[in-house]
């Protein structure tokens, strides 16, 4: 095997009419500084010929590799003859791994297939936190996101609540009369007493709602009964581009993002323009979840965020304390060099000095993450205010799919057991008398035992 | 007071094609997904491929058996992975309305609460549903999932033909006896209901349901030889029974609309090849009404069941207590998606009151003229909602005060163990 990293190995394995198979196995190469498209043509297996039964000739079989650019996929051309099925094995070459791959066609009318190789991501190795992150993140409130390609078309009446994790309420309200308006409201978790607070939102929401909504959103003042906040959406709006209105959904569909992550964008918007932040190492408190707060301490380059991890269930705090404490741990392999510094600890950071008195119990320890400025350029700023705020969420959901998996290991168990229990019982006949040490007597048996 | 009673509760409603969920007091589901987990077995199920090659790949496996595990999709996006890469594969974890892998039914709840509707389950009351044949052991299962991986504070199981029932709550006046016809995907019952109580005993099934009319209109397809990619006849034959099927009141009539007037009734089904991409056309003709009759003719499906709907329905009202008899003909209420079909309560109407009148007419034949019978009143409703009228009624009982108190609650789970999920007790709020 080779240990090259940007080379390829490939089984394909062709299925003739005749139902015979046909193996070859190449190298494709994958290197960055080949002039591309480079591309390789021969005839598979005219080398091969011999292992064929003589009556029968091998199949023609061309392919070719090509590859348009060194970061798109390669490309494998087949064309073929007599050939039912082609199954291409990958078997990538890397220094850690190597995983297997497998492509299936199978069509009888077809001549030529193409087979997409995706292009070796050795930079980034599948480290666990990273493909879970990848897996199972928090998604956008995702029905906001279906009702307007429902409603600009039919129109539809619609009266609906929701309450999202974090006690976060919408009330999503839409007529038939006006099929282009939707009204959204959203009410918040209750705050903490230390978090700041103006007019029942988090400082700087109404610009960022602003900034974030244009046009579309329209504010509504005062707000819906029970609710901190109540914007009329106008879909007629919605920007014709198909990419740039799904953009746009999105973004409204993270409303409880923008809302609650205001002030924390404009602390780590300052961190991207590295302008010196006027409260330098005093301590935020943000609005987290329902009378829980976490806590910013703006630096010079850097701004360290705290998470105090409050669990209900005893089981749950456990999991959630080892699932962080790994956490920890994955942040420290190679492939995570890039993402914000992790650090675990069951007892108050020194950050939290100042906090007061009631923020510092958790059952679960204290996480903090630090941002540092390339973690917050660009795009990425958007990520960041999502992922964090959302934190809590993240854990719990992944605290739900351990117990999942672990019950499902029980289940697994216990049908084991349960067939061992099986194997040990004995026959209704044969061989189980000369075991018995006893012998069992029927009624009548005993009853005739009793009168003797 | 508990926090959790004043937030909306979850109503979930699991049936074998379609998963109903959303909140309590709306009126329609937030989210109307297919039943089915795409599960990434690849490393599970092939441990031997690999094992020879050494110990780091013992390491690679076991990682990524770890995060294969943590590696499935419910709903749209299983069945799209699982058309794109063949590590996934597609296990649907009720079959005919039993749940029977309470690993993927544990995953799809996952999924539901945390990625559909994204709330915490620890905030919210639970009301989910169970077909009327459900063993307690199974009930016993579901609340062991609820309680003790998601830490619900209070879990109802409610009978689906009961909330169907209870779906009707908000018109005038609230019937809670009746014979529900509950025709999923997975499964047909018909269950007398009797002031919210369940007639266990008279409850009747049909081993025809949603599923076999997709298999019957693929069959069908098949037979005539038109040209569908045979790995999608499946999805195609369920999107044309969704879109064009309909009831008939006379095959043999229906037969020569059909044939008098092709240009109007057959229907053409466009669509592309999964593995090509190359477009396909064909035609939809007499299995738009056959689809439908196999439950008013089930013989043409069939050999070995040839009992049809509406007799099924009479045999069930007949076995029930004299007393609630005519009630219950009174309001046979239709549920489940494959009653969707356009006049499928007319016809059944039509067919049972046949019945039932040639019933009446032979009695008072025998009896003479000196006793006269009161004509029976058949009555099949049909709901503009139908499709979930069984998530609407849950919707609907459990923004009722009343079923706070009747949910068994998470202290008494930890009271008195998983057996408390065996019985749910009928609340006010359901007459």
């Amino acid at each position: 095997m080779s240990k090259n990293p940007k080379q390829i190995r490939c089984l394909i394995v062709v299925r003739t009419l005749s139902n015979l198979n046909y193996r070859r196995s190449i190298l494709i190469s994958q290197q960055h500084h080949r002039p591309s498209p480079h591309s390789l043509r021969f005839n598979a297996f005219s080398d091969l010929s011999s292992l064929s039964p003589s009556n029968i000739a091998p199949p023609r079989f061309i392919f070719s590799v090509s590859r348009l650019s060194f970061a798109d996929a390669t490309l494998l051309h087949f064309s073929l003859e007599s050939a039912v099925s082609v199954v291409v094995h990958l078997l990538r070459c890397g220094k850690t791994h190597e995983r297997a791959h497998k492509y299936t066609e199978i069509d009888d009318d077809i001549t030529s297939i193409s087979v997409k190789i995706p292009p070796p991501d050795l930079n980034k190795p599948r480290s666990k936190v990273s493909s879970i992150n990848f897996q199972l993140q928090i998604y956008p409130f995702r029905f906001i996101i279906l009702i307007p390609n429902t409603s600009i078309e039919k129109g539809v009446e619609l009266d609906c609540h929701w309450v999202e994790f974090d006690d976060v309420r919408y009330h999503i309200q839409a007529s038939i009369k006006n099929p282009h308006l939707l009204h959204l409201s959203v009410s918040l978790p209750t705050p903490p007493p230390e978090t700041e607070f103006s007019g029942g939102l988090p400082f700087g929401a109404i610009e960022a709602i602003k900034a974030a909504y244009g046009s579309v959103v329209h504010i509504l003042d005062p707000p819906r009964d029970g609710f901190n906040l109540t914007v009329k959406l106008n879909l007629s709006k919605l920007p014709s581009l198909e990419e740039m209105k799904q953009n746009l959904l999105v973004k409204i569909a993270s409303v409880r993002e923008v809302v609650m992550g205001a002030p924390l964008r404009v602390i780590l918007k300052r961190l991207a323009s590295r302008s010196v932040p006027p409260n330098v190492g005093v301590l935020v408190p943000l609005l987290h979840r329902p009378n829980e707060s976490f806590f910013i301490v703006p630096q010079i380059e850097k701004v360290t965020v705290v998470f105090p991890m409050r669990f209900n269930d005893s089981i749950d705090t456990v999991l959630a304390a080892s699932f962080l404490q790994e956490f920890v741990e994955a942040r420290r392999t190679a492939g995570l060099n890039n993402a914000p510094a992790c650090l675990w600890s069951s007892s108050p950071p020194n950050e939290l000095k100042e906090a007061p008195e009631h923020a510092l119990s958790a059952n679960a320890g204290f996480v903090s993450f630090v941002i540092s400025t390339r973690h917050v350029e660009g795009k990425k700023l958007d990520k960041t205010v999502w992922s964090l705020s959302t934190f809590h969420a993240y854990v719990n959901y992944h605290v739900k799919c351990s117990e999942g998996f672990m019950h499902t290991r029980m289940r697994r168990r216990v049908e084991s057991l349960i067939q061992a229990l099986d194997r040990a019982k004995l026959d209704e006949n044969g061989g189980a008398s000369q075991s018995k040490s006893f012998k069992r007597l029927s009624i009548e048996e005993s009853r005739g035992n009793s009168y003797s | 007071m508990d926090p959790s009673t004043s937030r909306p509760a979850v109503v979930i409603d699991n049936g074998t094609g379609y998963t109903k969920m959303g909140f309590a007091g709306n009126v329609e589901p937030c989210f109307i997904a297919p039943t089915v987990v795409a599960v990434n077995e690849s490393f599970i199920t092939q441990p031997n491929r690999s094992s020879t090659k050494g110990s780091s790949s013992w390491l690679t496996q076991h990682s990524a058996g770890v995060m294969a595990d943590l590696d499935f999709f419910i709903g749209e996006e299983a069945i799209s992975k699982s058309r794109s890469s063949s590590t996934y594969s597609l296990t649907y974890p009720i079959k005919h309305g039993q749940v029977e892998n309470w690993d993927a039914m544990e995953r799809f709840w996952q999924q539901c609460i945390f990625n559909y509707l994204r709330c915490d389950p620890e905030d919210h009351y639970f009301l989910l549903t169970e077909s009327p044949l459900t063993p307690p052991e199974s009930r016993e299962y579901t609340g062991e999932i609820m309680f003790e991986t998601f830490n619900v504070p209070g879990l109802y199981i409610a009978v689906q033909p009961v909330l169907a029932l209870a779906a009707g709550y908000t018109s005038s006046k609230c019937e809670m006896t009746g014979v529900v016809v509950d025709v999923g995907d997975g499964a047909t019952h018909v269950v007398p209901v009797a002031e919210g109580y369940v007639i266990g005993s008279s409850i009747k099934s049909l081993p025809i349901s949603g599923k076999d009319v997709t298999l019957f209109v693929q069959q069908l397809m098949r037979e005539r030889g038109e040209h569908v990619p045979p790995e999608d006849s499946l999805e195609v034959a369920r999107k044309i029974k969704e879109t064009y099927c309909y009831t008939c009141a006379d095959i043999v009539k229906e037969y020569n609309k059909h044939d008098k007037e092709p240009s109007k009734y057959v229907k053409q089904w466009r669509g592309i090849k999964p593995k090509t991409g190359a477009p396909y056309s064909c035609d939809v003709g007499y299995e738009r009404f056959l689809g439908p009759e196999i439950f008013f003719n089930p013989e043409i499906y069939d050999k070995d069941f040839t009992t049809p709907l509406p007799a099924v329905i009479d045999r069930c009202i007949q076995s029930a207590p004299i007393d609630t008899r005519r009630a219950l003909y009174k309001n046979i209420v239709l549920s489940g998606g494959s009653t969707m079909f356009k006049d499928f309560q007319r016809r059944l109407q039509r067919d049972t009151k046949k019945i039932v009148d040639a019933r009446v007419l032979a009695s008072s034949a025998r009896h003479g003229s000196e006793v006269k019978a009161q004509p029976v009143e058949v009555n099949v409703v049909s709901h503009p909602i139908q499709r979930y009228a069984v998530w609407f009624g849950g919707s609907v009982l459990a923004s009722t005060p009343e079923f706070f108190t009747a949910c068994h609650t998470k202290a008494e789970y930890e009271e008195y163990g998983a057996s408390i999920c065996r019985t749910n007790p009928v609340f006010k709020g359901m007459y």
